[in-house]
């Protein structure tokens, strides 16, 4: 009947509404064999760094770094599962709850820049060529030696209207290991841009000022100026 | 007629008759009332909580808004205020500056504006403004900053201020006012905060809202040597000899770079600080390679591919070596003679090794290639030369005026000293000294120290630190 139908349709909806206004919880997450990512790389250097691991950080979480967890929690009083759960991770110092959140915990200002550019990197241009995700670190760098642009890499990125993604929160996105490489890629060096300041892609900006700067190349969906 | 009923009967049936329908409907007035009761009452009222659920929830969305807001606002605030003061503080040490008599006076304020300008390009980023609106002043503070410190380690080497530098400042210090006005005009009419979230022109357009309408400031131009001065952001590569050449000729030289076929083409142009044409190609196993061309004189600029292995951990000495020489060998078979190995770098599979250029044994240090080892291959999958080609030229070297013993004696004793080389390293975008090059240890740590060979001053101090990807200097 148009009453019954009616009211579970209301009561659907209200079950609905209530499920979006209280906050979601968080998914828990654990590390074991087989998980990869920039979590696995943040644990294995932390490893290596203890003396615990003595293979390649390679985000990959294989044998060796299990038996590894295993000795670092026999050493710290946890049960030795191989498995990095919420008390390793804790007694690690590492923040595994969501992949969502960025892990900062590596030493040294040099390390923290290359993970900031990699987040950005990502955020801006994963699905690029590498070449164009190399590119974007590029056009960081430039800005930080040029005098129009605040002098530290993490004044340009977070440069007010600078980067959408910085104003929508993709930025807190956890890398990839392409990111990453291209980060560090970047700023070793290499420019493929010769120099360039800026870039956007044709197809989703109709900013007037910035499509009359002059387009120096392209690479991907990516149009690059002086 | 026959076979009638007799009235009783007929009645009851006539009762049965009509009391079944009548129970029927009272069934189904009882279906129906509940279904009255449920649409008139429970379903508002489940409807109205839902109502008050929402209200509740928006407005205390909102208030966490108006807190996020407010926040936000006070650290912009903050932020305004503080650039408006420390402005204010630089305009009046440079007119200081404008009546010193003793050099140490020149110095320590100098070195004050230099300061006051990096906390203000500081303050600068955390204002919300948009970069286009910002650039232009950015663009002064940071100048400023830079030249007062040049001038200030100019005359600590011994040179004397100039009329000219006298009126440079001069004139900085008007820049100064006018921008410390606006600013605090600015500041004073109240509206900033709001204008601070909308983005709107946020520094310029602010003569919309009061009297005497201003011309848009003018900034002086500063010449002077310095790594923000307008020369050194448009110098032009010095190490790029030759005439102009061909795209069919750039790729020959392209293709003599390549060590596997890869089909390589024509990419773009590529017209910034080096003008090249770019080619790219796909290599057997899929990987692109890119390569870049100078336009003029054909000199290789970059080259990049991904390299094969994963390979992370830091090389032993032999291993590390093995990828130095095949790298020297490289740069020999491309003309690259006379390179030095300097730094070294180990991550994703490749080591980046970092050569400079030397001229009669000592290293030039501005003279940078660097080039990427494919650790599991052993291929070159990377080279950057742009440094090489930004200041490589023939030197006109000095001899040393003293010798590497009286040299040593300059030395702290603390350090433990390795290795002793002649380098010419770069002080300023413009300039380059001849310096004795100590590589050392003290306390566990690495450091080089570079001595004056021609006054004995100590330049500079590095100190090497190891991180997992291999030597970083700071």
């Amino acid at each position: 009947m148009i009453g019954k139908r009616f009211l579970s349709f209301t009561i659907a909806l209200v079950i609905i509404f209530c499920a979006c206004i209280f906050p979601r919880n968080a998914q828990a997450a654990v590390l074991k064999t087989g998980s990869r990512g920039a979590s696995v790389r943040t644990l294995q250097s932390k490893l290596k760094r203890w003396g615990y691991y003595n293979g390649s950080v390679d985000g990959i979480f294989g044998a060796q770094t299990e038996s590894s967890v295993k000795s670092f929690q026999r050493s710290n009083g946890l049960s030795a599962d191989g498995v990095v759960g919420d008390a390793t991770a804790k007694a690690l110092g590492m923040d595994i709850k969501s992949t969502q959140t960025s892990s900062s915990s590596n030493s040294g200002s040099n390390s923290s820049n290359v993970y900031l550019l990699a987040k950005l990197i990502y955020a801006e241009s994963r699905g690029e060529p590498y070449k164009g995700q190399v590119a974007v670190g590029s056009v960081v760098l430039n800005r930080v030696e040029s005098s129009s642009f605040p002098n530290s890499m993490a004044g340009v990125i977070y440069q007010s209207g600078a980067f959408s993604v910085v104003a929508d929160g993709q930025i807190n996105l956890s890398p990839n290991e392409t990111a990453l490489k291209a980060a560090r890629d970047a700023l070793n060096g290499w420019d493929p841009t010769n120099g360039c300041l800026y870039y956007y892609n044709p197809a989703k900006t109709s900013n007037k000022w910035i499509r009359s700067r002059p387009i120096m190349l392209t690479i991907g969906e990516h149009v690059f100026c002086k | 007629m026959s076979g009638m009923k007799n009235s009783k009967e007929q009645d009851m049936y006539n009762d049965n008759v009509y009391e079944s329908p009548v129970k029927e409907r009272q069934g189904g007035h009882m279906k129906r009332r509940t279904k009255t009761l449920l649409l008139s009452v429970i379903l508002p009222s489940v409807l109205g909580v839902a109502l008050i659920i929402s209200l509740i929830w928006g407005f205390s969305r909102n208030a966490k808004a108006q807190d996020y807001k407010a926040a936000a606002t006070s650290m912009y605030s903050r932020a305004y205020s503080e650039l408006v003061s420390e402005i204010a503080d630089i305009e009046v040490t440079l007119s200081k500056i404008q009546i010193v008599g003793s050099k140490p006076q020149y110095i320590l304020l100098l070195d004050e504006v230099w300061r006051s300008c990096g906390t203000c390009t500081g303050l600068l980023s955390q204002i919300p403004t948009s970069h286009i609106d910002s650039e232009e002043m950015n663009q002064f503070l940071i100048r400023v900053g830079d030249y007062s410190r040049a001038l200030a380690t100019s005359l600590l080497h011994g040179k004397a201020m100039t009329a000219k530098d006298t009126q440079q400042i001069a004139e900085l210090r008007k820049t100064c006012t006018k921008v410390g006005e606006n600013l605090r005009k600015r500041y004073e009419s109240g509206n900033y905060p709001d204008d601070l979230l909308t983005h709107d022109g946020y520094f310029e357009s602010a003569s919309d809202e009061y009297e005497g309408q201003e011309t848009r400031t003018e900034y002086p131009t500063l010449i002077y040597d310095g790594p923000f001065s307008e020369s050194a952001e448009k110098a032009e590569p010095r190490g790029l000899t030759g005439e102009h050449i061909t795209q069919t000729d750039a790729y020959s030289v392209a293709m003599s770079y390549m060590q596997q076929p890869c089909g390589l083409e024509f990419s773009s142009d590529s017209d910034g600080d080096i003008p090249a044409y770019d080619f790219s190609g796909t290599l057997a196993d899929g990987r692109q390679i890119d390569i870049s061309i100078a336009k003029q004189g054909g000199a290789p600029v970059w080259m990049m591919t991904q390299a094969v292995g994963n390979a992370t951990d830091i090389p032993d000495k032999t291993t590390a070596k093995a990828y130095k020489k095949i790298a020297l060998d490289f740069l020999k078979k491309h003309g690259f003679d006379d390179m030095e190995s300097t730094y070294a770098q180990y991550y994703g599979g490749v080591a980046l090794i970092n050569f400079a250029a030397t001229q009669d044994d000592v290293i030039l240090y501005s003279d940078l290639i660097k080039i990427w080892v494919d650790r599991e291959s052993g291929e070159i999958v990377g080279f950057d030369t742009r440094n090489y080609l930004y200041s490589h030229v023939e030197r006109d070297l000095e001899k040393p005026t003293i010798k590497k013993s009286e040299a040593k004696l300059m030395i702290s004793e603390n350090l433990n000293i390795k290795q002793v080389s002649l380098a010419l390293i770069p002080m300023t975008p413009e300039t380059e000294v001849l310096c004795y090059e100590f590589k050392g240890e003290y306390g566990g740590e690495s450091f080089i120290v570079y001595i004056n060979a021609q006054s004995g001053e100590e330049e500079q101090i590095f100190r090497i630190i190891d991180t997992e990807d291999g030597q970083l200097v700071l």
